[in-house]
């Protein structure tokens, strides 16, 4: 080996070995960074008056759309029960408990009470509730009584009668009724 | 929402690695407090990386605060684009250190012009001279040969994460580190000659 080659490999090495002595440098400051931490923080505020500030504009936009109801918040304070017996028609009104629902009775034909529950988590798209109960003939499976129940919101005009059909309370978010 | 919070945080610490990253990137565009647990994650590895690159425990932190802002703000790219956030932020950390150098040297040179050199250097942690030179010499690298060294040997990267941290093939990665070796090693071994 000549004189030239043994230097080469001396530098090699110790340039090896110098950045080997860098790479194992450990980090000798604080474990947090103040200024980071502030950038955080300042975000994660940020973030939160976003949320607020979405929740405060999607709940004054539900209020103005008359929409779902929830966390006690009652939009509705009567329903307009109406009752469709036979193709005879007749309308009575029910006051919303405390908790916007209402609980409706009506009495059927062949005696006894049927009770049905409405109340925000009934509204539809168009912002109004709907539900409805049809008693059958066990025996020949006619509809003998059609219920419909409508909300009416403070101010709001009455609705228009609107029979529901057997299938409209699947899961639980009544459909739109067929036209008549 | 605290409660969901910290049952996080505990199932956070039973794990570790990318795949528990990649979940916190995927949270991290709408909580910042994911974020917060890459920083908290990853802020060691980052400011001692840049310790490294700058032997200065001060910039090293300026640095990381440069580097974990970005990294936020553009915490859906990197969940589009699948990169460990890791890599992601020595990606970033590299090139923060990269622009650093450059503005140190010029201040550098402005200062040795007042004939005061020794002063610009007072705020140094690290004032080791050999770790210096090698310091230097890896400054003097081409950026691409650079990016590649650090990453490789100085952040401790494998080849395969370092291709991914710089959107390269691992035969590029391999060739422009072994080339990034030759010229520190002549670099060190004209500087040693030369003070000889």
């Amino acid at each position: 080996m000549n004189q030239a080659s043994r230097n080469d490999d001396r530098t090699s090495t110790h340039a090896d070995a110098s950045l080997q002595a860098l790479a194992s440098l450990d980090w000798p400051g604080p474990e947090r960074n103040r200024r980071i931490e502030e950038f955080l923080m300042h975000n994660q505020q940020k973030a939160t008056h976003h949320r607020a500030r979405a929740g405060i504009w999607l709940g004054v936009a539900a209020v103005l759309l008359g929409g779902a109801v929830y966390g006690g918040v009652r939009l509705y304070d009567r329903y307009l029960v109406k009752m469709n017996v036979n193709g005879k028609e007749s309308v009575h009104e029910v006051e919303a408990l405390p908790d916007g629902n209402a609980l409706v009775e009506v009495p059927l034909e062949g005696g006894g009470t049927a009770r049905i529950l409405v109340g925000p988590e009934n509204v539809g798209e168009d912002g109004r509730i709907r539900a409805g109960i049809i008693v059958q003939d066990s025996g020949t499976g006619e509809a003998t009584q059609t219920v419909t129940i409508e909300a009416i919101p403070p101010g709001g005009a009455t609705p228009a009668q609107q029979p529901a059909k057997p299938d409209d309370k699947k899961d639980g978010q009544p459909k739109e009724p067929a036209p008549n | 929402m605290s409660v969901q919070a910290s049952m996080v945080g505990d199932v956070f610490d039973l794990t570790s690695g990318d795949a528990h990253d990649a979940q916190l990137v995927a949270r991290a565009s709408d909580d910042p407090r994911a974020f917060e647990q890459i920083y908290r994650r990853h802020y060691r590895m980052v400011a001692a990386y840049l310790y490294r690159r700058t032997g200065d425990t001060h910039a090293a932190e300026d640095l990381a605060a440069e580097t974990f802002p970005p990294a936020m703000k553009s915490v859906r790219s990197m969940h589009a684009r699948g990169v460990p956030a890791r890599l992601w932020l020595l990606r970033t950390a590299t090139n923060a250190a990269s622009r650093w150098s450059r503005t140190a040297a010029r201040r550098a040179r402005r200062e040795t012009a007042r004939a005061r050199p020794d002063e610009s250097r007072d705020h140094r942690s690290d004032r080791n001279e050999e770790l210096e030179a090698v310091r230097a010499a890896i400054e003097r690298l081409p950026e691409r040969f650079k990016a590649v060294l650090c990453l490789n040997t100085l952040a401790g990267l494998s080849t395969s994460e370092t291709a991914t941290a710089l959107g390269v093939r691992e035969g590029t990665v391999k060739s422009r580190a072994a080339r990034a070796r030759e010229m520190i090693r002549r670099s060190l071994g004209q500087t040693t000659g030369g003070a000889r």
